[in-house]
């Protein structure tokens, strides 16, 4: 497991960021928001990509970035937007040189240690190949310039930790062992076949896999990916999905996934860090903070939803039926041998409920639950949060439904779930 | 007909080919910040480095004339340090060549890293490739049509001029006496059938060499890193 300790700032015109913390980077940890929520700012800034940004960022005890006798970048402020740094006039950008050797110049009061020194990978939303090379020109580049000799952080076999450099210096990897080789990216993303074809040649889909592929060659301790799916369509998306999901075990790194799409956190992720209003609102397990009714107006324009887990039973007439603890739930067969701990994801607008167990109807999947808070801030809606055994599911109900029922936190009421949106393997 | 001297010819070459690998060292450096800059000042370089483009040749000679001469601020310096002046010599060409096709040098190569922009740029520095590698390897290759504009229009613009080099440079055979001055000389001696060699020579010359560069820049993708 490596972590993150953040403390950054960053002004621009009409947007503003500050985000502090210690991330826990394990496995895939997603990094959410609506947009314009500064989700590919912090990104950037983790990778020394704005330099413009204040503050702190640590790798696992390597410093990035830090102000040594500066302000904390928690109450910077950036001098008048109106450009006084023009005319001479020096503002703090101008003490914020650095020195391209790697260390740091010791009488300036900011370390500031540029991307190339710093051992992320990027995957790019608009995947950024060079043109000028063929897509094993592209792999090469990443290999030629990586950085060289070190395994990665992680639960890895890799990890084996060796040679260690002063922290504060630490441009390079701290850690000996296998570097991560062409064969075995080519072999993990199918890349094979491309090596020759020229980026223009590709299509979307397998244009990212290149991007990931580049990113890995170049040997970093995590992996930073901006909504590598973004552009892709649906079948593309399931396509790519399925290569990032064994990216953290295969390689033995840690991934920070940017996303606005809930369903691929929902199928990527254990943790997440949720993004508002460039602030970090919440981090935590993923169904735990998608189950915290507090945090909704931060997802709002998002569909609102909750992610529980279920032991698949069995199979049984094109059924998968899945054990829970308070009942059983029946999906459309799904692709998983019995035992096996599914999460699903369900949309609040397809939960239901009723006070009385319901005869005569089509929906299949109902549990007993208990309504834990009612939330009254949607307009015509309200937002329940249901405790179901231990687990908690989101349920979106009109006002009129809250009344004629007579709805009240403590009660005990009965689930119904129409659809199961999504299975995510854990 | 006299033999034809074919020594102005010579000297126009050279001068050329000098002058560009002059405008590539100082050209380049200044175009890349044109295109990155935030500054405010870029709006000023950008206007002085244009003014060779609409000063009459004559005002810029006389300028040069003033400043590079033993009387110059340059040229004295020029002076006590080799002993000899700076007009009328194949240096003082150089210098002043540089500085009028010095637009056509920067403008192209501005574009080009315009047209490349930042976005390949932070892909390799992530990769861990330092500023000078990510230049040499990833803006130099995907800008290479810009330094084909520059370094073409650069040679012809330098071997067209005229009004400059009479002015710097006079009309000293083998130093000075470049083909445009002697088509000059020529006509005033109404020497006109080695005029007509010279010119049909330099129109030939230049068309070639704008044909091959409007094929080879057909060739070139335009520079960029999307797909």
């Amino acid at each position: 497991m490596a972590e993150l300790a953040l403390d950054v700032a960053i002004e621009k015109p009409g947007f503003s960021l500050q985000a502090s913390g210690n991330i826990a980077l394990d496995r895939i940890t997603a990094l959410f928001g609506a947009s314009g929520s500064g989700k590919t700012t912090l990104l950037r800034i983790i990778a020394g990509l704005e330099p413009a940004a204040r503050g702190k960022v640590v790798f696992d005890g390597q410093v990035w970035q830090d102000e040594r006798d500066g302000a904390p970048a928690r109450g910077w402020k950036a001098p008048a937007t109106s450009g006084t740094t023009s005319s001479g006039q020096r503002g703090p950008s101008d003490e914020r040189e650095t020195s391209s050797s790697g260390s740091f110049r010791k009488s300036r009061k900011r370390r500031f240690l540029p991307p190339h020194e710093r051992a992320v990978g990027f995957v790019f939303q608009d995947t950024r190949l060079f043109t000028h090379l063929s897509v094993e020109g592209n792999l090469r580049f990443a290999l030629r310039h990586g950085r060289s000799g070190a395994g990665n952080v992680g639960s890895g076999s890799r990890d084996v930790r060796s040679g260690t450099r002063d922290a504060g210096s630490g441009a390079l990897n701290v850690r000996s062992g296998n570097r991560i080789r062409m064969s075995e990216v080519v072999a993990a993303l199918d890349l094979e076949r491309l090596l020759a074809r020229r980026p223009a040649s590709l299509s979307g889909g397998e244009r990212q896999r290149v991007a990931i592929g580049r990113a890995l060659l170049a040997n970093p301790q995590v992996l930073l990916m901006d909504e590598p799916l973004s552009s892709l369509d649906t079948p593309r998306k399931r396509e790519i999905v399925s290569y990032i999901e064994a990216l953290p075990e295969r390689f033995a790194i840690p991934v920070l996934y940017v996303t606005h799409d809930i369903d691929e956190v929902a199928r990527l992720s254990n943790r997440m860090l949720l993004l508002s209003a460039g602030r970090i609102a919440a981090q935590g397990s993923v169904s735990e903070i998608l189950g915290r009714i507090d945090l909704w107006p931060s997802m709002e324009r998002l569909e609102a939803g909750s992610v529980i887990e279920a032991r698949v039973e069995r199979h049984e007439a094109g059924m998968t039926h899945l054990a829970f603890e308070t009942g059983t739930l029946q999906v459309p067969a799904v692709d998983a041998v019995p035992g096996k701990v599914l999460r699903l994801r369900v949309h609040a607008r397809d939960v239901a409920v009723a006070t009385e167990r319901p005869q005569h109807l089509s929906i299949r999947n109902i549990l007993p639950a208990t309504i834990e808070k009612i939330d009254l801030d949607a307009t015509v809606h309200a937002e329940l949060l249901l405790g179901v055994g231990a687990q908690t599911l989101r349920a979106r109900i009109t006002r009129n439904a809250l009344e004629d029922l007579g709805l009240a936190e403590g009660q005990q009421v009965h689930a119904l779930i129409k659809s199961v949106l999504f299975e995510g393997r854990l | 007909m006299e033999g034809l001297d074919l020594g102005p010819v010579w000297l126009s070459i050279q001068l050329a080919t000098v002058t560009v690998l002059v405008l590539l060292v100082i050209a380049t450096p200044l175009a890349w910040w044109l295109a990155f800059t935030r500054a405010r000042s870029r709006a000023v370089i950008e206007a002085i480095v244009a003014l060779p483009l609409v000063l009459p040749p004559t005002v810029l000679g006389f300028y040069l004339l003033i400043v590079l001469g033993p009387a110059g601020a340059i040229g004295r310096f020029w002076v006590e340090l080799t002993d000899t002046t700076l007009t009328f010599s194949f240096t003082g060409l150089v210098i002043a060549s540089v500085i009028y096709s010095f637009p056509f040098a920067v403008q192209p190569l501005q574009g080009a890293f315009e047209a490349v922009g930042r976005a390949p740029l932070e892909a390799a520095a992530t990769l861990g490739a330092s500023p000078l590698q990510t230049f040499a390897r990833v803006a130099s290759p995907l800008a290479l049509r810009g330094y084909v504009s520059a370094i073409v229009l650069g040679f012809a613009h330098t071997l067209g001029e005229f009004g400059v080099v009479l002015m710097v440079g006079g009309n000293i055979p083998g130093s000075t006496k470049v083909v445009s001055i002697a088509v000059f000389e020529h006509v005033e001696t109404i020497s006109y059938a080695q005029a007509h060699i010279l010119s049909a020579g330099l129109l030939a010359f230049s068309f070639v060499v704008l044909l091959v560069v409007y094929a080879i820049n057909r060739r070139i993708p335009i520079g960029t890193a999307y797909g």
